[in-house]
């Protein structure tokens, strides 16, 4: 049934139609060039990551974000071909404050349509990137600007609003992090940022599988697995924020050891102290930010994904569970027919871990996949991957380097009993 | 009057008495028997029956010597030439004796005639003739049994050297069923997988160990035909591997004119055609000369008086012409030149099929070769990998080993088709044929103990 609403509707779509789609050309509307570099100012630490350089344009604050295919290390030994934005995926990280001009140009270098979406951002309908609904997608080799006055505060993303499952799944996102106008208390000394994510990246290949939606091979911080994630560095008593941003397909509940943080802010911005909560683990939900605050605590302490397959590289989803087999004694004999077979897994899959770290079967595995467990402590094998760093906080930390493994205060480290 | 009978009287003697028996020529069979088999002389005559031959050329003495089929074709051939000397033989001379008491008293009449078969020593040189074409033909077939043994002993040679190294394969496949069978005990024992699970990994053992019987007695029947092809008692023990194949195969007209220059059928059938080509030359020729004797008549009358002259006797063609012999003799040369022509054919035919079968065996063990079998030692090598990250099972990779040795069997199939249709096409050719040697096959499947000794030594074994 036609409406006065409906008409109204079509009509623009003809109009559209008819004229073509947004256009403006102006000298003045050029992406910065990539020369003019200026984010030393940046205040975000990015995992493995960096904020974007930016340009001014009279009073308005201009960026450029390139779509393009990138070619991504996950960990040493294994890459893949990605799609991200100015060469890395996730894309640089967008830092903003709260009241500026913003102009955000977008290049396609993609074969595949985009757009932009601004995750959680409070903008005009028509800046939205919705491909197909606020605009019409943007063309291989084309660039699209986006432009408002942000009117918030807080820890934002940005994705395609395109073809996701294909573009998120390859790698294009990032941070968009939004800082008051008004510094907020208590000061924050060090602010960490990254985002959440999942791959099926199948043992063996070199490109994401996008279709998959439930056994996904690999879980990053920022793109990378452990143990190629950063280490996150303080000084004891430094206020440290973590800001984490959900990408992924499955909701991750993040922990920190030896700290009671406070869930202090999301894409809200930064909560007003009386609702903050402290907290040993929050779920980061799909779609959602979640900044953490916490006062550092001298150590090396974990801080990962409480999903225990999450903290894992690949592993077979129908691998048999090895655990309890007596199987040794026929080790020789398969051994006739399979030379090269081994036992793992007999006592459990610490096992395996050894074998990767003692470099038995370090590079044992298919070509271009990274074994389930990795990482050498001073003590031992950590056997983690995925979704897994360590927080290293020292009292004499010197602000740029790794400390190296924390010395223990005598009678602070468990002891074996004789 | 007197000498001169005696004179053709004694001619006709030494004549009949100076027929030079044919030879049977199996010296010159077996001859050609080695030369088509390129088999050495001497060999054959050192080669000992007790001991079983390891390689196919030994196989072949050894065969020409002991198989008593060989003996009988040679024995089957005295017993032709001999029947064919029988054939070719002038007729005895008749001597006829009448005795007649006359009524008076001036004694008894006596008539005695001796009289010589002349008509075989007129017909001779033809008879001896057709008997030569015959013992010729005789001999191309004795030449035939005896290739056709070597090449039935060539094909089981081949087939054995299958079955024997499928056995080995099947053996393999066998073992890493049953082992992933005991491996999935082990898992179920453990509370680890469920009984269908098991059972599964137990049925595939089950049917890996029927057909590894299966192959093992294969093996055993194709040795036992070796061995009865060869007339030996032991069972003898392969030395020598199967081969790959060679660079190329021969075009059909090549074989073609080799096998017509050369197969004892072919050439067998060749000699019926002219021999009987000949024989109505023959019964045309001397188609009015039905019987003819030649000879003395002696009598002694009653009264006293001799008499002595020479007597002939002949069969007058008044009412027989020879017309139905020399119709049948048309007749034979016909149906011999429709039974060459079909012969041609036949062989034309098989010498197509069996280089078809070789280019199809060919083709397969092309494709077996560069991509089917690199594509599996890629996928085992592959498995091992995912195994060792723990991202397949060890039923997955010990069933991957299976499904490899049972693509191999495959293999070996097709292989052994390859040189089973080489040997017909040998045999086709007569023998003058022969594939170019080449590289014995390597299996690596069939030796991983030596690989997986190295892994031991390079393995370092979790505490």
């Amino acid at each position: 049934m036609s409406t006065r609403r409906n008409f109204i509707r079509d009509a623009s779509m003809l109009s559209l139609l008819a004229t073509g789609i947004p256009m403006r050309a102006s000298a003045a509307l050029a992406p910065p060039a990539n020369t003019k570099k200026n984010a030393a100012d940046a205040r975000i630490i990015t995992l493995n990551g960096r904020s974007l350089d930016y340009r001014m344009n009279a009073e308005v604050k201009e960026f450029h974000l390139i779509a393009e295919p990138v070619e991504h290390e996950f960990a040493p030994g294994t890459v893949a071909k990605c799609w991200g934005y100015n060469g890395t995926t996730p894309g640089p990280t967008i830092e903003v404050t709260e009241g500026e001009r913003i102009r955000l140009f977008v290049t396609n270098n993609l074969n595949e349509h985009t757009t932009m979406h601004w995750h959680g951002a409070l903008l005009p309908c028509g800046m939205d990137g919705i491909g197909g609904v606020t605009q019409p997608h943007i063309q291989p080799g084309e660039t699209w600007v986006y432009e408002w006055t942000v009117r918030q505060h807080g820890t934002l993303m940005y994705h395609p609003h395109a073809d996701e499952m294909t573009q998120m799944a390859f790698g294009m996102m990032g941070l968009f992090i939004v800082h008051p106008k008004q510094p907020t208390t208590p000061k924050v000394d060090r602010d960490y940022a990254f985002l959440l994510h999942n791959w099926a990246m199948h043992p063996g290949t070199y490109r994401p599988d996008p279709s998959v939606m439930v056994d996904f091979d690999l879980w990053t911080f920022n793109s990378k697995t452990f143990p190629a994630i950063d280490y996150l560095y303080a000084s004891s008593g430094d206020r440290v924020r973590i800001r984490v941003g959900n990408l992924s397909m499955w909701n991750h509940p993040i922990h920190l050891h030896g700290h009671q943080f406070y869930v202090t802010g999301s894409d809200g911005g930064r909560y007003p102290q009386a609702i903050w909560r402290p907290e040993v683990t929050e779920i980061v939900g799909v779609g959602q930010m979640r900044d953490i605050e916490f006062d550092a605590v001298p150590g090396d302490w974990a801080f990962h994904c409480h999903m225990a397959h999450h903290t894992m590289g690949p592993m077979s989803h129908n691998f048999p569970n090895m655990v309890g087999v007596q199987q040794r004694d026929l080790v020789e004999r398969i051994r006739q027919v399979v030379p090269g077979y081994w036992t793992h897994g007999e006592n459990g899959m610490a096992e395996h871990a050894q074998h990767i770290v003692g470099g038995h079967h370090r590079n044992s595995g298919p070509a271009n996949t990274m074994p389930m467990m990795d990482g050498m402590g001073p003590y031992g094998p950590i056997e983690m991957g995925g979704m897994f760093t360590i927080v290293k906080v020292r009292d004499d930390w010197d602000g740029k380097s790794n400390p190296g493994w924390f010395n223990h205060l005598p009678g602070e480290q468990a002891y074996k009993l004789e | 009057m007197y000498r001169l009978l005696a004179i053709a009287l004694g001619c006709l003697w030494l004549t009949g008495c100076a027929i030079r028996p044919l030879e049977s020529g199996r010296d010159q069979v077996l001859q050609q028997t080695q030369h088509r088999l390129r088999l050495d002389n001497a060999a054959i005559t050192e080669k000992n029956c007790s001991a079983a031959p390891a390689t196919l050329a030994d196989a072949m003495h050894t065969a020409l010597l002991c198989n008593p089929q060989v003996q009988i074709a040679l024995a089957e051939l005295d017993i032709s030439t001999a029947e064919l000397n029988q054939q070719i033989r002038i007729d005895n001379p008749n001597l006829g004796l009448t005795v007649r008491d006359s009524d008076s008293e001036s004694g008894v009449n006596i008539e005695l005639d001796l009289l010589a078969p002349v008509i075989d020593l007129i017909l001779y040189p033809a008879r001896k003739s057709a008997a030569q074409a015959t013992l010729d033909r005789h001999r191309q077939f004795t030449l035939a049994a005896i290739l056709r043994l070597a090449n039935d002993l060539e094909n089981a040679w081949y087939g054995w050297q299958v079955a024997d190294l499928k056995a080995q394969v099947g053996n393999r496949f066998a073992l890493t069923r049953q082992l992933n069978a005991e491996l999935g005990e082990r898992y179920h024992q453990a509370g680890n997988i469920n009984l269908h699970e098991f059972a599964e990994l137990q049925i595939n053992a089950g049917t890996a160990g029927l057909l590894e019987d299966q192959l093992n007695i294969e093996r055993k029947a194709m040795q036992i035909k070796i061995q009865r092809l060869l007339g030996i008692r032991q069972l003898p023990k392969i030395q020598q591997a199967l081969r790959i194949l060679p660079d190329s195969d021969p075009d059909v007209s090549t074989i073609w004119q080799i096998a017509q220059a050369n197969h004892p059928l072919l050439q067998a059938a060749q000699i019926n055609t002219d021999a009987l080509a000949q024989s109505l030359a023959l019964e045309r020729r001397f188609r009015f000369l039905l019987d003819f004797g030649a000879g003395v008549s002696l009598e002694k009358e009653a009264g006293g008086g001799t008499s002595i002259g020479p007597a002939i006797e002949l069969e007058l063609p008044l009412w027989n012409q020879n017309q139905a012999e020399i119709d049948a003799a048309q007749g034979q040369l016909s149906k011999g030149q429709q039974q060459l022509l079909a012969l041609h054919n036949h062989f034309s035919a098989e010498i197509q099929l069996a280089l078809g079968q070789m280019q199809l065996a060919r083709s397969r063990l092309a494709r077996y070769r560069q991509q089917i079998l690199p594509a599996y030692k890629t996928k085992m090598e592959q498995t091992l990998k995912e195994y060792n990250y723990m991202l397949t099972g060890p039923f997955e990779l010990l069933e991957t080993r299976a499904e490899q040795m049972e693509t191999i069997m495959a293999f070996l199939d097709d292989l052994g088709s390859y040189w089973q249709s080489a040997s017909k096409l040998s045999r086709l050719s007569g023998g003058s044929w022969s594939p170019a040697k080449t590289a014995a096959l390597q299996l690596d499947v069939l030796a991983p103990e030596t690989q997986a000794q190295q892994t031991e030594q390079n393995h370092v074994h979790t505490p």
